[in-house]
């Protein structure tokens, strides 16, 4: 039942107020109404503020309050203001009858989260917006020039396509053990390794959800063996990154977290949905639900991909003379019984080795 | 001194700090560092025989996360508006901002830079666009923080503005 919330007791504020505020390193300034230094105390120093003089402008002696003072009407509340000392604070000015009192508080640890999850955000918008860039040159300009008009794009196109899933092992648990500057750090180094050797083999990133993402090949590629090599290419060395980042993390006694992944080959409906602003491109179809599902059955180092994936791959492989290095790599036969499927499935698992290859392994096909 | 307060406005990653790190510090790095909240360095400039001491206020890049906030504005003699070259995005949420910074804070000196102009080849935004920019009253400089180019003429071209004489 919620009742009425009750105000704070005294007796609790009065307990917590020095408590909050001694890691605030609070600071005051009083001017007098055109903004003259009348008094001041508390940490200046930490804000790298020294030498006031009273009854000398503020403004002329701190630099940051040029164009505040003198101050009137509503109070003014500024965050993340970085300070000459280093140090960010949440700064307040405002009136009480003849005076004017300019307070400082050190946000810098809400500043340093906040930082790290705008960077991220960010760095995601900035990936989306060339990808749009990218759509433009794929899907002709005319596609483009309707979203340019703010209209929104209904039609799709079928395509063969093949579709990569790929998610971060334990990251629920793990998000839920550290602290959320840790995941995100964790977050921020798994990603990139994720992501970029999908986008290098010519796959689209069509969304990244928390520590999950998926990548399309196909989309500007009209040969569906080429797409489907270049997805399982881009997969095994998202596995040979993570290898690489495991190595890194285990020496600076970090936990390693494997990556599994899913790919599946058919037909999709893809399109551009959202306005030209904020666009992206969307592929529906069972072949992504079944790239999602698969990646569900992959463990850490390994890509589950489905029969169609395989027999396009090997096809290109025999096509084209790909010279790239498979003595990392294990495939295996694996059946596997989805939800929702009503038979049991043939799937091909490909194991990236993160050692030299153990005897367990005897019996698989080896490359 | 005198002082006098020059506001950094635009989207995200158009190359703010960059600009005020390349003209205060004449420095340059790759790697993106997005500013939250606000960076505030200064810069003594002469002009007309005077000096004046810049206070530039390096503002966070707005997205739809986070809106500016015309509070900062406030105090300020002019506005350094950075558009990316590459990202014709930026151009749209740069008007945009004109017009907010304005409508809080009565007319003020303003320039538009266009940044990024070491990456010529790769610009999306189109020279009619910046003609038609321009036929509508829009002051427009090319830029790059990364090779200094156009970058001491746009702060000195402000300056000029902000401190009273020019146009
Ligand atoms: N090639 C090139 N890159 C630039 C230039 N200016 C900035 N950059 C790069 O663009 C990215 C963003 O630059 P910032 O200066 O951090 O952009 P900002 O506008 O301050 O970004 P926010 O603080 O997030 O709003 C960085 O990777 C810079 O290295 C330039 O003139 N040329
Ligand atoms: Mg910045």
């Amino acid at each position: 039942m919620s009742g009425r919330a009750h105000p704070l007791p005294q007796v609790v504020s009065a307990y917590l107020l020095p408590l909050v505020l001694r890691s605030r390193h609070p600071a005051f300034l009083r001017t007098d109404p055109n903004g003259y230094v009348v008094e001041h105390g508390g940490a200046l120093a930490h804000y790298g503020i020294h030498d006031l003089q009273p009854g000398q402008p503020a403004s002329a002696q701190i630099s940051l309050l040029t164009g505040f003072l003198p101050h009137h009407g509503e109070p003014l509340h500024l965050s993340a203001v970085h300070t000459e000392s280093g140090a960010c604070a949440d700064l307040h000015v405002f009136v009480d009858g003849e005076n004017t009192w300019v307070v400082l508080l050190d946000t810098t640890s809400e500043h340093d989260q906040k930082q790290a999850m705008q960077q991220k955000g960010n760095e995601l918008s900035l990936r989306s917006e060339r990808q749009g860039l990218m759509l433009d040159t794929y899907l002709g300009k005319s596609v483009a020039e309707s979203l340019m008009a703010g209209r929104w794009q209904r039609g799709g196109e079928r395509r063969e396509v093949t579709v990569l899933f790929v998610d971060i092992r334990g990251f629920t648990p793990y998000s839920e053990d550290h602290s959320p500057e840790e995941v995100f750090r964790t977050l921020n180094q798994y990603l990139p390794v994720m992501i970029e050797p999908i986008e290098a083999h010519g796959g689209l990133i069509e969304h990244i959800a928390g520590d999950a993402v998926m990548g399309i090949f196909g989309i500007g590629e009209s040969d569906k063996r080429t797409a489907a090599a270049k997805a399982v290419i881009a997969g095994l060395h998202v596995q040979r990154a993570v290898r690489a980042l495991h190595a890194r993390r285990a020496a600076q006694g970090l936990s390693c977290l494997g990556v599994g992944i899913g790919i599946a080959s058919g037909p999709a409906a893809v399109g551009i949905v959202g306005t030209y602003d904020r666009r992206g491109f969307a592929a529906i179809g069972h072949h992504v639900n079944l790239a999602s599902r698969l990646q569900g059955q992959a463990r850490a180092f390994e890509l589950v991909i489905d029969e169609p994936t395989h027999s396009l791959w090997q096809e290109a492989r025999q096509r084209d003379a790909m010279n790239e290095d498979f003595s990392d790599v294990l495939i295996d036969e694996r059946q596997v019984a989805l939800k929702g499927f009503r038979d049991v499935l043939r799937t091909f698992v490909i194991t990236v080795a993160t050692s030299s290859l153990p005897a367990a392994f005897s019996g698989a096909e080896r490359f | 001194m005198i002082q006098k307060k020059l506001c950094m406005l635009g989207a995200f990653a158009v190359g703010k700090t960059s600009l005020v790190r390349r003209y205060v510090h004449s420095m340059f790095t790759d790697k993106y560092l997005t500013t939250v909240g606000v960076k505030i360095d200064k810069k003594d400039v002469q002009h007309a025989g005077k000096t004046a001491s810049l206070l530039l206020w390096d503002l966070y890049g707005e997205d739809e996360f986070q809106r500016l906030q015309t509070s900062y504005l406030r105090g300020s003699a002019g506005l350094l508006i950075v558009a990316d070259g590459t990202r014709p995005a930026t151009v749209d949420k740069a008007i945009e901002l004109r017009d907010r910074a304005l409508s809080a804070l009565g007319p003020l000196p303003y320039l538009l830079i266009l940044n990024k102009s070491d990456l010529l080849s790769e610009w999306e935004v189109r020279p009619e666009r910046i003609d038609e920019l321009s036929r509508s009253g829009w002051e427009i400089l090319r830029a790059s923080a990364k090779t200094g180019e156009g970058v001491e003429d746009a702060f000195s071209t402000i300056t000029a503005r902000m401190l009273g004489d020019g146009r």
